[in-house]
Order: C-alpha cells, then structure tokens, then sequence
C-alpha cells in the first residue's frame, strides 16, 4: 500500500478498522475465545456409497448381454 | 470379511453370465457337437488334384448320409475352383474346402460360412442353403498380390 501514498494507506487503515468493527461488533473486551471441539463428525461426501458403481457396472453388464444377444439372432438368423 | 451389499450384487451377475456363456459354449461343443471347420482331417497338399473328393470340385449328391450334397472347393492363389456354383434352395450341404498353396480364407459374405483353409488341412461346414440369392465368396486370409482378386460365388436357386 504504500506505494499509492498516505491518502491511500488512510483508506485501507479506516477499512479495516470498520471490519474490524463490524465483525467484533465493538465488543471487544468479549472476544470469544476459540473452542477446541473434540468428537465432531466431518461432513464429507459420501463416499462409501455404491449406487453410482452398481448402477454403472449394470450398464456395461446389460449392453454386454444386449450385444450378445444381438450377434447370436443374427447367427441363427443366417445359413 | 466385510463385502459390500451392492459389490455382492455385482459379483453374483458377472459370475452368473459367465457361467451362462460357458455353459453355453459346452453345451454347443459336447451335446450339439459342433466343431471348428478344420479339425484333425488332413490331406496331402500337393496331392490335392488326385485326392477324393478334391479331384472333382463342384456340388454333387450324396446318398446315406446326414447331408444331401456335398460342395466341394479347392482353393489356390488367387482363385477358387469351381469359381462359381449353383445350389438349389433348401439342400442340406456340407462344404468341403482345402488350399493347394498357401494358408487362404473362406468367407461367404452374408453367411455362417467363413473358415481358414491352411494347406494340409480339410475344412468342413454343414448348412441348409435356406435363403435364396447370390453369395460371394472371399478370400478373407491375406495370401498374396491377388489377394484382392480371389472370389468366386454361390447362385441358391429355387429347387
Ligand atoms: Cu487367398
């Protein structure tokens, strides 16, 4: 910042002690301190679900038999 | 150990169509008996001329057996012999087919027909000429400068 000058470095100072302001809501002998929480869950993505494989897996599996199929009429279609 | 519900699922199916396509695979070679086209009949490759049934190329009737006509070709770079044929439409015909030279192929287009011919080696296949039309015949075995070129045609003609 201080290359844009005082008026610039004045700016960014008043910025950030509004935010500082608005986000301490002026309180600020009642800084709550940081909790340390134990036992938590993380929240993650399902990840042991296996909809999408079988659901996959069935695809390949019925366009196998569906390819199968289709070659074995042509064969008994034909001399 | 812990296998999933869906990873059961999934195993059971690839398990069963496999054994379904074996099963299908042995009840084809060792109840209905089919077999590959060349299989264990040999023949002199360079006695094939003076060999029966190779001395006489062509469609000739048989009696007594499964089969009504035997067709019989003879194969050699780049051509077919007979090199083109007439067969009436419904007639129970073996195929009977061998190469004088090198390894060439026997595919009639639009057929179950294709087989290798491999010198010293004889080629069966039993069909019912159920359809009637025109049927090129192809070398589909690379065999040389006329691969291209080596064709020859079967005519099912109404009986
Ligand atoms: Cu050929």
């Amino acid at each position: 910042m201080k290359r844009y000058g005082s008026l610039s470095a004045i700016l960014y100072d008043e910025i950030v002690i509004i935010h500082f302001v608005i986000f301490t809501k002026g309180e600020l002998r009642e800084m709550p301190q940081p909790v340390i929480r134990k036992n938590t869950k993380a929240k993650t993505d399902d990840s042991s679900s296996l909809k999408g494989t079988l659901v996959s897996v069935f695809m390949v599996g019925l366009f196998l038999i569906a390819t199968w199929v289709g070659v074995f009429y042509l064969f008994m279609d034909r001399f | 150990m812990h296998i999933h519900k869906y990873e059961k699922i999934w195993l059971i199916f690839g398990l069963t169509t496999l054994l379904v396509f074996l099963s299908v695979l042995g009840v084809s070679a060792f109840y209905l008996g089919n077999q590959p086209p060349s299989c264990l009949a040999t023949i002199n490759p360079e006695k094939v001329d003076t060999t029966k049934p190779f001395n006489k190329p062509g469609l000739k009737k048989v009696e007594g057996k499964d089969w009504d006509y035997e067709l019989v070709f003879v194969a050699s770079a780049f051509n077919y012999n007979p090199g083109e044929i007439e067969v009436p439409k419904g007639a129970k015909v073996k195929v009977i087919a061998t190469t004088k030279d090198v390894i060439h192929g026997f595919e009639v287009a639009g057929t179950n027909i294709n087989m290798m011919l491999e010198p010293g080696f004889i080629s069966e296949f039993e069909t019912t000429f159920d359809k009637a039309g025109e049927f090129l015949i192809v070398c589909n075995e690379y065999c040389g400068a006329g691969h291209h070129m080596m064709t020859s045609k079967i005519k099912v003609v109404e009986a």
